[in-house]
């Protein structure tokens, strides 16, 4: 930590500018009362503790997974649709079968199963035709 | 002695004295005689780093032996823990100054030439600010030798190694950056000496 082999290497002018500048150039050594603030500063820095930064990796891990997640291409199943959507589509198609009656689902037991006559004429007397 | 009074300041101070384990204590020690023995010249380089500001120089300071204290179990050679030390208080340094940088262009508060709150008897600060201006206006690693150098008194290899740069190079370094301040501030320095 000396500093004369430096020094003799420079030439007398270098030397004189070089300690001139160091003379004129730095600050006043730390007063008692400034000394005492420094070190009460320093010890609460280093007792305070250190946790978010021991979490910063873990978060950071996280979103890169989370990124690198949702970059794979096909690799996600195929988003559900929402349940109350869901139910409340299943809810309106039973509804439609009920009251208006499916049209293929009609069609399919009128072309295999055709009443016999009598239950036709017992269907046109009470039934006013249905 | 210093360094002792340091020591038993810390570990009276109560708050590092709460760990009893004797490696705590063993690293708190050595802790203690570290900053004490680093402290003044930590704070000088650090001043000289940031253009003359104690405030800024306690706080770059701070950053930086706050790091060294975490970093202490990593380190049982003194020699390379100060070299690292110095290292971290350059970087602490730099990046102090960038965020100035940040601060002034765009929230504007922070003063073009912060006031020095301990100024120096032996000189005025029309001339520190010289002095800083011709120092800022070096290339970083010209700047860092000189001061590293010429102004803390570091050997050519220390500085070498805290700058992670050859010692050939931060030799040429030396010399460009003496001849730089040289033509600049010759003036006033050399006036000065005569007057003395």
């Amino acid at each position: 930590m000396t500093r004369e082999p430096e020094l003799e290497e420079l030439t007398r002018e270098d030397a004189r500018f070089v300690e001139q500048l160091r003379s004129l150039y730095g600050p006043e050594p730390l007063d008692g009362a400034r000394r005492t603030a420094f070190e009460a500063r320093l010890r609460e820095r280093i007792a305070r503790p250190r946790w978010p930064l021991a979490l910063i990796p873990t978060f950071t891990a996280a979103a890169i997974a989370l990124v690198v997640w949702n970059s794979l291409p096909g690799q996600r199943p195929a988003t559900p649709a929402p349940a109350a959507t869901a139910n409340r589509a299943s809810a309106a198609a039973w509804e439609d079968v009920l009251f208006e009656g499916d049209p293929t689902q009609e069609q399919a037991v009128s072309a295999q199963d055709e009443l016999p006559p009598d239950y036709k004429a017992i269907e046109l007397a009470f039934l006013d035709g249905v | 002695m210093d360094g002792l009074h340091t020591e038993s300041r810390f570990l009276h101070g109560g708050v590092l004295a709460l760990s009893t384990a004797p490696a705590e204590l063993d690293r708190e020690a050595r802790f203690a005689a570290f900053a004490a023995s680093h402290r003044e010249r930590a704070l000088r380089l650090a001043w000289r780093l940031v253009g003359g500001d104690m405030a800024a120089a306690e706080d770059v300071t701070q950053d930086a032996l706050v790091k060294a204290y975490r970093g202490l179990p990593q380190f049982r050679d003194e020699a390379a823990l100060s070299t690292w030390f110095y290292r971290i208080l350059v970087r602490q340094a730099y990046s102090f100054l960038r965020w100035r940088r940040v601060r002034e262009r765009f929230g504007g508060e922070v003063p073009e030439n912060p006031p020095d709150t301990a100024p120096t008897p032996q000189s005025d600060p029309a001339l520190r600010r010289r002095i800083a201006d011709a120092l800022a206006a070096l290339p970083r690693t010209q700047r860092d030798a000189f001061l590293l150098v010429h102004l803390e008194g570091f050997t050519v290899n220390e500085a070498a190694e805290i700058m992670g740069r050859a010692p050939g190079t931060l030799k040429s370094n030396l010399h460009r950056a003496r001849m730089a301040l040289r033509r600049r501030l010759d003036d006033v320095v050399d006036s000065r000496g005569e007057s003395r």
